[in-house]
């Protein structure tokens, strides 16, 4: 039987595999820890998932202080492409990096959908 | 040719500028000691006032340098009295290091209410990777295969401020015990709990960030007992 992490690699492996325009995606503890990565390899993990889970606490904070609401999303954009964060579950983050050509629309669709996943498999380890 | 310029408001009349300068181009106004340029035509551009002005208000334009007047060992020791590194040691009394701890204590507790109000849950991770940063700075202990040897380093790097015992279990998972700390009064004075308050556990993940750096493994931390001391385990996530 596939150990959580496994899991979890599938499906990120399958969401990397939903479109050419993903470039890689983690799931990251709210610790900083990678739980689960398909970075591309000259991307530093240690340093993606320490800003990832500080984006996450500091989207939570905006979410409950200017919104009285839990945070679902954070998306950045640069001239290069798009990072975005998708909640886990309570404790971790879904980090996905896209190009600039990605559709997000379709992104955030699979992006959804993977985090449904992901969360029943953090849930069923747990 | 050299123009010296002094901007008055930051000059705090300390008078290094006037003692340093080897053509004496400045003096000190008899009323209130401030350093005024009064023989512009000797400067030779050699920018020890730049470098030794402590207000940073003084500047050089149109310098052509003629020697490092400020790298010679007496104008070193000149900067070293000003800093007052030797005699601000003796001369410190009680009440001084009493009114320096207040302050450092206000400064370091507000730093970490603000972490953890600005970045919410997200505070932890910050603190190892200031942990991982931190490491690059002690590059020694890179050279340190031996786990029991790390740990043995870092309580001689921490020793100002912190000593702890170390074991190392068989499965490479580290308990450290606090016998001595340099937060426990920070964060007792504030009435909060020593190990559980967001400065204690900044350290523990700080702590963690180092030795994750220098072992390669990444270290987690959960507090084992707050009683009288701090006892962490940190174990290293597959």
């Amino acid at each position: 039987m596939a150990s959580r992490t496994e899991r979890m690699q599938d499906i990120l492996r399958g969401l990397r595999g939903a479109s050419p325009e993903i470039i890689g995606a983690a799931v990251v503890s709210i610790d900083g820890f990678i739980v689960a990565s398909v970075l591309p390899s000259e991307v530093d993990e240690e340093l993606v998932s320490g800003m990832a889970a500080a984006m996450l606490g500091v989207g939570e904070r905006i979410s409950s202080e200017l919104m009285a609401s839990t945070m679902e999303q954070v998306y950045v954009r640069s001239e290069k492409g798009y990072v975005v964060l998708n909640a886990v579950g309570g404790d971790s983050v879904l980090v996905v990096l896209t190009s600039k050509d990605a559709k997000l629309g379709l992104v955030f669709i699979e992006v959804k959908r993977r985090c449904a996943e992901l969360a029943k498999a953090v849930a069923a380890a747990a | 040719m050299a123009t010296v310029h002094i901007e008055e408001t930051g000059c705090r009349d300390c008078g290094l500028c006037v003692e340093i300068c080897p053509t004496k181009v400045f003096d000190q106004d008899s009323e209130h000691k401030l350093a005024r340029v009064a023989r512009q035509d000797d400067c030779i551009g050699c920018t020890s006032c730049v470098y030794l002005c402590p207000s940073r208000c003084l500047s050089v334009a149109q310098a052509q340098l003629q020697r490092p007047f400020h790298r010679l060992e007496h104008n070193a020791a000149l900067a070293s009295r000003f800093l007052q590194q030797v005699p601000a040691t003796e001369q410190l009394t009680e009440a001084d290091y009493h009114e320096a701890l207040a302050d450092t204590q206000v400064r370091i507790k507000a730093l970490a209410a603000a972490l953890q109000e600005i970045m919410g849950r997200g505070y932890k991770a910050v603190a190892r990777s200031a942990g991982n940063l931190a490491a690059t700075h002690m590059p020694e202990m890179y050279e340190t295969p031996r786990l029991e040897d790390l740990l043995a380093g870092l309580r001689r790097r921490f020793a100002q401020g912190f000593d702890f015992e170390a074991k190392v279990a068989e499965d490479g998972a580290v308990a450290l015990t606090f016998s001595s700390c340099a937060l426990h009064q920070v964060v007792a004075s504030q009435g909060e709990v020593v190990g559980s308050a967001t400065l204690c556990e900044l350290f523990h993940e700080y702590f963690a960030g180092l030795i994750s750096a220098f072992s390669g493994k990444n270290y987690a931390v959960a507090t084992l007992g707050t009683v009288g001391q701090c006892t962490m385990r940190f174990q290293a996530r597959t």
